[in-house]
């Protein structure tokens, strides 16, 4: 069979890579780029070179950021007697798209889950008791998604954010579809929820 | 709900088959190896767009053929629905694909499909819901609760995944130690969708034994008595409700559950009981009350089903008539009276039934309709003497 020449099967094999996207894709994508022209490419290499040389994780929150906080960390306009946490650093961006939400954030990176190794260690969490010390929070919500997994998760922190005394705790997990992620509930069912977080009970 | 035709291309041992079929009692008579089982699967297929037999979809297409598919018209309160199965595809690309088709519009998830045909299967396989494992009765109860409730299935899912989960983690405590607290969220996680499991399987074995006993008691012609009593792992106890009494039981087996690397209570240990005249049939049934056992719990089913799902069942009832001696042949024959469609094999036609076949739909899959003179008259006892098909 006649192979392509290397650079085109060299793109080919880096592109079928990424998630979605197959070898009948992959090629699509590798002669749509070799069509459109020099420009086009170099744009693209560009924006992903920077990505990982001009990103990185906001020292308070850990959301993506170029800066050492990020925008909603260094806004003097948030609530910071709320703070929403959540699994992953897209869910925090699915929340800032409903609009509905004024305070800050805790990124997690991920939930609990002994399968694939995961214990609090592996999470965020030795730097989140250390935010509840240092920052005067009234609320805590628990935004990991309605999953198994995220369910263990938001069980776990209301287990050890007891401590706190005083600190308001609700998880909001009301109006997500059954098994999904924050990621692919639309802005109306986040705000939904958001409107409709429930108090944690025993 | 029945079937007025079936449509079989490539599928199995057919080529290109055309049946019509009234409703009421369908009898389908033919020797052995003539794809009468064959005819009961693709009406499965279609309700269930899976076969019972194991194996790939694949292995249901005509041997030679690159494609195979099943079509039927059903009716369902004088409405009309054409489901149709492609394994493989036409065109000759994807050749272990799976298309189904409602009313000529492909369907994207199989599920979709699901549920519009309601169809109850009872063949060689459903003998393990008496004599197979615990885990075979558990999958009976999963399959007949889930066929109409997919909150149940989810639960189950989320139980499954809890279950995985809290395993993984009693192994490392086991390993390596660890505190309680790490275990606790899990522990919720399991209880939370263990509790609703054990209450709906709670609820439909008590369903199911209420249709069961007198089902038992037709077919056993009056002689035996069939008890179905959920045997539950964890239950409501007298003082407690079953998510209390499913962390104290959790509590009580910690020890043994690290000990083993696995939790040791909940619905994944449940089973269901089943005595005849207060024997357990599941070890000590003889063969014909095992069956007869199976039959009963397979047409209950089918009657749960028609209660909640407010839908008829097709029955499609392979190799009954054989194995059941003649006074149980009859009352099974006679429950077609009250089905709006009942699809019944045998490889034979057995003489002391012919008066009550005379007025059913005979399907002929070929040869010599065989006379059935080896199931002879039984004895005195009822029980049958000679029988040329052993299980
Ligand atoms: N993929 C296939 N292609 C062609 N023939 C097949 C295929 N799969 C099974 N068969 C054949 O189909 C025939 C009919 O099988 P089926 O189980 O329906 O028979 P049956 O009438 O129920 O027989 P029995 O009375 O023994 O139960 C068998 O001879 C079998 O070998
Ligand atoms: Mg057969
Ligand atoms: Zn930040």
């Amino acid at each position: 069979m006649l192979s392509y020449a290397r650079p085109i099967r060299e793109l080919i094999e880096q592109l079928e890579r990424l998630p979605g996207i197959g070898p009948r894709s992959a090629q699509r994508l590798a002669f749509h780029l070799l069509g459109a022209g020099p420009e086009r490419a170099e744009n693209l290499a560009q924006a992903l070179q920077s990505l990982h040389r001009q990103i990185r994780v906001c020292e308070e929150c850990g959301n993506w950021s170029v800066e050492a906080l990020c925008p909603v960390c260094a806004s003097d306009e948030r609530d910071r007697g709320t703070l929403c946490i959540v699994a992953d650093a897209k869910d925090l961006v699915a929340l800032e798209r409903a609009g509905e939400y004024s305070g800050l954030y805790h990124v997690l990176g991920g939930v609990l889950s002994p399968v694939e190794g995961v214990g609090p260690d592996e999470l965020r969490v030795a730097e989140l008791m250390d935010r509840l010390e240092r920052l005067d929070v009234r609320e805590v919500i628990l935004a990991t998604p309605p999953t198994v997994e995220g369910d263990a998760t938001a069980e776990f922190l209301r287990e050890i954010l007891g401590q706190f005394e005083g600190l308001r705790m609700t998880r909001l997990a009301l109006g997500l579809p059954v098994g999904a992620d924050l990621d692919y509930a639309d802005q109306v069912t986040v705000a939904r929820a958001l409107r409709g977080r429930t108090e944690m009970s025993d | 709900m029945y079937l007025k035709t079936l449509t079989l291309e490539n599928f199995r041992c057919y080529e290109q088959t055309r049946i019509e079929l009234p409703r009421g009692l369908v009898v389908v008579l033919g020797p052995n190896a003539s794809g009468k089982t064959t005819l009961l699967e693709a009406v499965y297929l279609l309700a269930t767009t899976t076969s019972p037999r194991s194996g790939p979809a694949r292995a249901m297409v005509r041997h030679g053929q690159s494609w195979g598919r099943v079509t039927g018209v059903f009716e369902r309160d004088g409405r009309e629905v054409t489901i149709s199965v492609t394994l493989g595809d036409p065109s000759g690309s994807r050749s272990g694909s799976k298309t189904v088709e409602v009313d000529g519009r492909e369907v994207d998830s199989l599920r979709e499909a699901i549920g519009r045909v309601q169809a109850s299967l009872f063949w060689v396989g459903s003998l393990e819901v008496v004599k197979g494992s615990p885990s075979e009765r558990r999958r009976f109860m999963n399959e007949a609760i889930g066929q109409t409730s997919a909150r149940y299935l989810d639960d189950l899912a989320r139980y499954r995944r809890a279950l995985r989960q809290r395993n993984e983690l009693l192994r490392s405590i086991r390993a390596r130690g660890g505190s309680g607290s790490i275990l606790a969220p899990w522990t919720r996680a399991l209880v939370d969708a263990g509790v609703p499991i054990i209450e709906d399987r709670a609820s439909f074995v008590r369903a199911l034994a209420a249709e069961a006993a007198p089902m038992h008691l037709r077919l056993g012609a009056g002689a035996e008595e069939l008890s179905v009593q959920y045997d539950p792992s964890v239950a409501a106890g007298s003082d407690l409700d079953a998510e209390d009494e499913f962390y104290q039981r959790l509590e009580e087996t910690h020890e043994r559950e690290v000990e083993r690397g696995s939790t040791q209570v909940g619905p994944h240990r449940d089973d269901v009981i089943l005595t005849v005249d207060g024997v357990d049939v599941r070890r000590f049934g003889s063969q014909g009350q095992q069956r007869t056992a199976a039959l009963a719990l397979t047409l209950a089913q089918a009657s749960v089903a028609r209660v909640r799902t407010e839908t008829e069942p097709i029955l499609l009832l392979d190799d009954c008539l054989s194995e059941l001696d003649p006074a149980r042949g009859a009352a099974m024959l006679d429950l077609s009276e009250d089905r709006e469609q009942m699809i019944v094999t045998s490889a034979c036609c057995p003489e002391h039934l012919a008066e009550r076949l005379a007025d059913a739909h005979v399907i002929d899959t070929g040869g010599e309709l065989a006379s059935c003179r080896p199931c002879r008259i039984p004895d005195i006892e009822g029980r049958n003497t000679e029988s040329h098909h052993g299980p």
